[in-house]
């Protein structure tokens, strides 16, 4: 390299002058983020972005931060907008596409979503964890056996990480991998957990769809009496059916609507599983239609009630 | 930063300079000017924490400039994108959080700018960003002086032998200087004071946050947990371990004369570092303008934004 004077070419370089308010607002808008402090966050930004003199790459992560704040806020509309600005300064940004396309979804623009998921995967076609996104987007579009080639990529493209992963055990489940998801849940019963008793589950759910028995070796070290463990004592054989449902119907009102949702769907699977096609079909409806879209359950409901109504 | 368990980092940062610069220049310039190596555009992650390109194999990445690193890490996504076989290392590290750095692959061609690394080693970590691809730490670093523009998103990688002292081609007035301590091989210890206590701190550009132990909050502060003006932000995990964190309204932060007021410093538990009783993250270190002169053990500062 040529023995060029810093200073000379720092004069080429640097952009416009930076305000230093803009500058202090706009970190002050990043701590606030980093605090989860939303609304103080958006109005840093928003002090931040009026003087219009930060450099393109501050600009655009008060745009990106400033969308995330307002998703935060279930302000879709406006974080759309900000994502659309972040766009506008560095195209095909993956994890901008991808977050445009939740707040798309959320709003019930699906096209627009699967667009965004679209040009994602086109500008990082290795990406494992898009494909599962459109996967789960395919099935709100009607389009389930896309989503399945959708997840079957995923977890194909996904890097080999501890096997223990619940997450990626469903996936295995839906893809109908399911060697794969049996000793992803079994090693996920495993762990000293607050949720290994899901994956104990699910393990259950597994073994009895592989043909074997319910797993009672590695049930979780997990209070019974608490929810979800009366849907554990229905598979172990201690529990009728009507005791899970009223167990589910208990406690605040929130709570009670997830619970039902899991009593739907992990008993809907249990009657799947032992030859009561109709109790299967009615219950693993309900918790297609009433399970929320962030539950571990929704996805799998999906598949199975397609694939039970064919 | 993070604790070290069996340390095995590989070449140290003055083998690697000689590796990595290739066009090796053991001189300083005549008429002292600085001697760039690498101009490079910083990006801003949403925590606030900075990412440079590189290229690994060929291919564009972006790793995320981390003052506090041990080691040179990848993601397991770009491990897998390029078909990389990890191998055993001799030792283990402990990455972000428990995670333990067990696993390394070779990139035949690590690059820089223009300067090319071959058969560069980097350790698997488990992280999972869309905007961050890995992590570059003093192993390379500290081949250089490291000049840090946040205002103005650059990063530049300077030949380290120039005239002493002569770095501050960014303003008209005199910076700081601040000497430095170079800990366990890589990391950056520094004088300052926080309310009028002089603290020894470590800059981590990789930390998002920064953090005073209990320890150091009694002994030097005489903050204790009594103190009403502490407020608990709850048990969250700091460095893997999960604890208490409570804000403190800290009136300043001093880097010899420049002033931060109302820094955002949390107070953590005195298991998450042991030998640690400071660490600046780049929330603070935003504010300024920082060149590191690690050959020169020395550390200049300014306020970020200065004529």
């Amino acid at each position: 390299m040529k023995s060029i004077g810093l200073a000379a070419l720092m004069a080429l370089t640097v952009a416009a002058p930076v305000n230093a308010a803009s500058y202090d607002n706009l970190n002050a808008g990043i701590q606030l983020y980093n605090l989860g402090q939303w609304t103080g966050a958006v109005e840093q930004f928003d002090k931040a972005l009026a003087a219009d003199d930060l450099a393109p790459s501050l600009r655009f992560i008060a745009h990106f931060d400033r969308a995330q704040s307002r998703m935060r806020l279930s302000q879709f509309g406006s974080a759309i907008e900000d994502y659309s600005a972040s766009l506008a300064l560095r195209p095909g940004e993956v994890q901008v596409l991808t977050s445009r396309a939740s707040a798309y979804a959320a709003t019930g623009k699906l096209e627009q979503a699967a667009a965004d998921l679209d040009s994602a995967i086109a500008a990082r076609p290795k990406l494992g964890f898009i494909y599962g996104m459109r996967a789960a987007l395919n099935i709100k579009r009607g389009q389930t056996e896309k989503s399945r080639e959708d997840m079957k990529t995923s977890l194909a493209l996904l890097p080999e990480r501890d096997s223990g992963s619940s997450g990626i055990g469903i996936a295995n489940w839906i893809v109908g991998q399911l060697d794969d998801a049996e000793k992803n849940f079994s090693d996920a019963a495993d762990k000293k957990d607050p949720h290994a008793i899901y994956a104990w589950l699910w393990y259950a759910l597994t073994e009895v769809r592989l043909g074997k028995a319910v797993p009672r070796r590695s049930l979780p070290d997990f209070d019974l009496k608490n929810w979800p463990g009366p849907i554990a004592n229905l598979f172990l054989g201690n529990a009728a059916q009507d005791t899970v449902f009223a167990a589910a119907a208990q406690g605040e009102a929130n709570a009670a609507n997830g619970q039902v949702c899991e009593a739907n769907f992990y008993v809907g699977e249990w009657l799947l599983h032992h030859r009561d096609q109709a109790g299967a079909r009615s219950l693993i409806g309900k918790a297609a239609s009433d399970c929320p879209t962030n539950f571990i359950e929704w996805m799998p409901a999906q598949m199975d009630q397609a694939g039970l109504s064919q | 930063m993070k604790p070290m368990r069996h340390i095995w980092i590989g070449p140290s940062a003055a083998l690697l300079a000689i590796l990595f610069c290739g066009e090796a220049n053991a001189q300083q310039t005549p008429d002292c000017r600085l001697l760039p190596k690498a101009m490079l555009e910083m990006q801003t992650m949403p925590d606030g924490r900075v990412t440079i390109p590189v290229q690994v194999d060929g291919h564009d990445y972006r790793l995320m400039v981390d003052t506090g690193g041990y080691i040179n890490t990848l993601s397991p996504q770009l491990v897998k994108e390029q078909g990389y076989e990890s191998q055993r290392s001799p030792g283990e590290l402990r990455g972000m959080g428990t995670m333990r750095l067990d696993h390394y692959v070779t990139v035949k061609d690590f690059a820089i700018g223009r300067s090319h690394g071959k058969n560069f080693k980097f350790y698997v970590d488990d992280f999972n960003d869309a905007f961050e691809d890995g992590t570059l730490a003093p192993q390379v670093l500290g081949a250089y002086d490291v000049d840090l523009d946040f205002a103005h998103g650059k990063l530049n990688l300077i030949s380290p032998d120039h005239c002493p002292g002569q770095v501050t081609y960014w303003t008209k007035f005199s910076a700081t200087v601040i000497p430095i301590q170079i800990q366990g091989l890589t990391h950056i210890r520094i004088p300052v004071t926080i309310d009028g206590k002089e603290i020894m701190a470590v800059v981590d550009t990789g930390a998002s946050t920064s953090y005073i132990t209990m320890r150091a909050a009694k002994r030097y502060l005489k903050i204790d947990e009594k103190d009403p003006a502490l407020k608990l932000r709850g048990n969250i995990p700091v460095n893997g371990m999960v604890g208490p964190v409570y804000n403190y309204p800290f009136e300043s932060l001093n880097f010899g004369d420049i002033k931060v007021s109302h820094p955002r410093i949390q107070i953590v538990e005195d298991k998450v570092w042991d030998q640690t009783d400071l660490l600046l993250g780049i929330g603070i270190l935003r504010q300024l303008h920082i060149y590191i002169a690690y050959k020169e053990k020395k550390m200049y500062i300014t306020p970020a934004l200065t004529d």
